[in-house]
């Protein structure tokens, strides 16, 4: 009996670790670096970008893994000018150009070069075209703490804006870092360590314990749960295994 | 240490396994992602940190949880500085993830005074009973600290919670299937690794403790049927059912159930009756009223008393369940039935509903649980004469079923009457009986003899894991990947 259900509960799991949790933990997926300030929920809303007047935001955080940044345009009155973006703050200064001639809707992306740490920094957005062109942006409750400042005014919508990595990754290379990053506006307890730990029993630990408390159960009811057999009685090889 | 160790082994594995998975789903899910949970911690800090009872606001009325002067400016910064808010829901958002997020967080969070704690207007939530919030001001005062550290607090609470709820089930699976540790295991195990309530259990809410008092007040049940009505027993009971009335409105589910199984205990007990007029009375006929008396309550409840609605309510019940009669018009409210309240939202949605299995492991768990039903028929037939050793927990349990069930029912339709757009009924809601779906499992498997149950039990436990692990996976691809 015991050992039946052992084989029953190996063959399930193991057949699920190759043939769903396997390929989902190796699938190689888009990797933001951060997401300041994410899209909307419930509608969409722009701010203006014209000549002269930047669109600039603070409190944004560059991760240390950001090698791209990436914020959507409206174009309304045709394609975009060229666009230049300065992200500026803790030691960190870089100016990207995106060149002319994104359509309504595009995202507008670039390389930068990754930052040391994670720094705070602020992103200014400036147009060096005539064309009126709007930068998506969240005026509901997807509307971040980076509000969009023009001319010293607030806006009180934030662009989308996101940091991107340069290639795609699996779970599995971002295990470490994925459990890093579950230590953000936590408890001080919840540490690296601790993480790990669970990590690990939760893998590992809980597919063990929990065959093993059937098994056991199995061995506590052994002797009252045995029917008694009936030596003269020929029995089937099935009954036989049933048995 | 002694009692440790009159635990039986199998359960401690169990309540291990709960422990981890209950600590894993509580930290790794960034902070108010669960439904509603910034209105049940705004609801503890009010009792916790204004030392009032919050009630509906009288310039205000009822809030949106969403709406922001329902939470303290505390929280209302945590919002917009942790980025909590962005992220509630929105698949585009990853938390802030970063130290220097912490930092800037903290920067704005320093500027706060304790009266920033206090200030929350309240929501619809402070409609709920104040049992769970009651209680969870004990873990909130312990924590102290930050917005965060009194949070995961209550989470961890939860995680307490969920455990009681376990070994409950367990003692439960005992008193139906007669201590055989084995499907004692099973129930507790199905219950354990059961995905939606790992989600939902660790959250701030008072759907935890709600469950734990349900899964007592079904135990309780049991005992005062099988071992007698003893005034301990029925007032245990009762008190059981009173706390989870005062925990959350849909205990009140509970009451008629609780009645049945002192009834039921109380006549057993009693014995024949003796001669004379009430002796001549055919013992289904009290019954026949109780349940006649119950029915009409539900009823009244459901259409608001207004008897016109009554072949409405009948007419959505039934087409919840099964294709309309002939001559039955559209049931009230949006398309809802029993497939997205029984599998989809039981089974498979997590967080905020934006992350969900995907449709063919749906769809395989919906063939799962028709073959489960086909075996749990099989096994009862197969185990007729133990179940009718046990006939009376078997009945009481089936009626803490269908009268929980109905209750909600009726709330819902009650609610449709109103606002015909929100179905009200959800699978978060069964979760208050998941001591039954786990000793449904455990019933169905007992369908197979010896050593093929092993194997099948194993396969089951293996299934269940990997379900588990799905979801976990899913979730924390969600905000992590």
């Amino acid at each position: 009996m015991r050992r039946a259900a052992i084989a029953g509960a190996t063959v399930v799991l193991v057949l699920g670790f190759l043939l769903v949790v396997r390929p989902f933990v190796a699938e190689q997926r888009p990797t933001p670096a951060s997401i300041p300030s994410p899209a909307s929920v419930t509608g969409l809303d722009t701010v203006p970008l014209q000549k002269g007047h930047p669109v600039c935001f603070t409190d944004v955080v560059a991760e240390a893994h950001a090698e791209r940044f990436s914020f959507r345009v409206s174009t309304p009155f045709g394609p975009t000018p060229e666009l230049r973006v300065t992200i500026r703050g803790g030691g960190y200064d870089y100016t990207a150009t995106i060149p002319p001639g994104l359509q309504d809707g595009q995202a507008a992306e670039a390389a930068i070069p990754a930052p040391l740490r994670d720094i705070p920094v602020e992103v200014c957005i400036r147009s060096r075209g005539e064309p009126l062109i709007g930068l998506y942006a969240a005026n509901d409750r997807a509307r971040s703490r980076s509000t969009a400042v023009i001319d010293g005014e607030d806006t009180n919508k934030s662009v989308w804006f996101s940091f991107e990595e340069p290639r795609w990754h699996a779970i599995t290379e971002r295990v470490g870092l994925t459990i890093d990053r579950m230590t953000v506006f936590r408890p001080g307890y919840v540490t690296r360590g601790l993480l790990w730990v669970l990590a690990a029993l939760f893998v590992f630990g809980v597919p063990v314990a929990i065959v093993w408390a059937y098994v056991r159960a199995l061995r506590e009811d052994g002797p009252r749960a045995a029917p008694p057999l009936d030596v003269n009685r020929r029995r089937s090889r099935w009954r036989r295994f049933v048995d | 240490m002694r009692r440790l160790r009159r635990i039986p082994l199998p359960l401690l594995a169990v309540l291990g396994v709960v422990l981890v998975e209950g600590l894993a789903w509580a930290f790794a899910v960034p902070a108010l992602q669960g439904a509603d949970e910034s209105a049940h911690f705004s609801y503890v800090q009010k009792l916790a940190d204004a030392h009032v009872m919050p009630w509906r606001n009288p310039d205000l009325g009822y809030l949106e949880p969403a709406y922001p002067p329902s939470v303290s400016t505390e929280q209302r910064v945590a919002w917009t500085w942790a980025g909590l808010e962005p992220l509630r829901g929105n698949r585009a958002a990853r938390p802030l993830w970063t130290h220097e997020d912490e930092r800037i967080w903290a920067r704005e969070n320093a500027k706060l005074t304790p009266d920033h704690r206090t200030d929350g207007a309240g929501s619809r939530v402070v409609d709920n009973p104040p049992l769970y919030y009651l209680t969870a001001v004990v873990p909130y005062e312990i924590a102290g600290g930050t917005f965060f550290d009194r949070l995961y607090a209550l989470r961890v609470y939860n995680v307490a919670l969920l455990l009681v709820a376990v070994a409950l089930t367990w003692l439960l699976a005992g008193e139906l299937f007669g201590r055989r540790r084995e499907l004692q295991t099973l129930a507790a195990a199905a219950v354990a690794l059961h995905p939606v309530l790992l989600d939902v259990a660790t959250r701030v809410t008072p759907d935890v403790l709600l469950l734990t008092l349900a899964s007592a007040a079904l135990y309780l049940m049991t005992l005062v049927v099988r071992r007698g009505p003893s005034w301990r027993r029925v007032a245990g009971l009762l008190a059981v059912v009173a706390a989870a009335c005062l925990t959350q409105g849909r205990g009140l589910g509970l009451v008629a159930p609780a009645l049945f199984a002192v009834g039921l205990g109380w006549w057993r007990a009693r014995g024949a009756p003796r001669p004379g007029v009430l002796g001549r009375v055919p013992a289904v006929v009290p019954w026949a009223v109780g349940a006649l008396v119950v029915l009409v309550a539900f009823a009244a409840y459901a259409t608001r008393f207004d008897f016109g609605e009554l072949a409405g309510f009948w007419s959505y019940l039934w087409q919840f369940y099964l294709p309309p009669l002939p001559g039955m018009t559209d049931p009230i409210g949006v398309s809802w039935d029993v497939e997205n309240v029984y599998l989809n939202r039981f089974f498979g949605t997590f967080v905020q509903f934006e992350v969900d299995f995907p449709p063919d492991l749906l769809r395989a768990i919906r063939v799962a649980v028709f073959a489960g039903l086909a075996l749990l028929a099989v096994s009862a037939w197969r185990h007729r004469r133990a179940l009718w050793a046990r006939r009376d927990v078997v009945a009481v349990l089936l009626v803490a079923f269908v009268l929980s069930v109905l209750a909600l029912h009726a709330a819902a339709f009650r609610s449709l009457l109103v606002n015909p757009a929100d179905p009200v009924i959800t699978g978060r809601y069964l979760l208050m009986l998941i001591p039954l779906y786990g000793i449904g499992v455990a019933a169905a498997v007992a369908a197979f003899p010896g050593r093929v149950r092993a194997l099948a039990s194993g396969g089951l436990l293996g299934a269940l894991v990997l379900l588990q692990l799905s979801a976990f996976g899913l979730v924390v691809e969600r905000f992590y990947a």
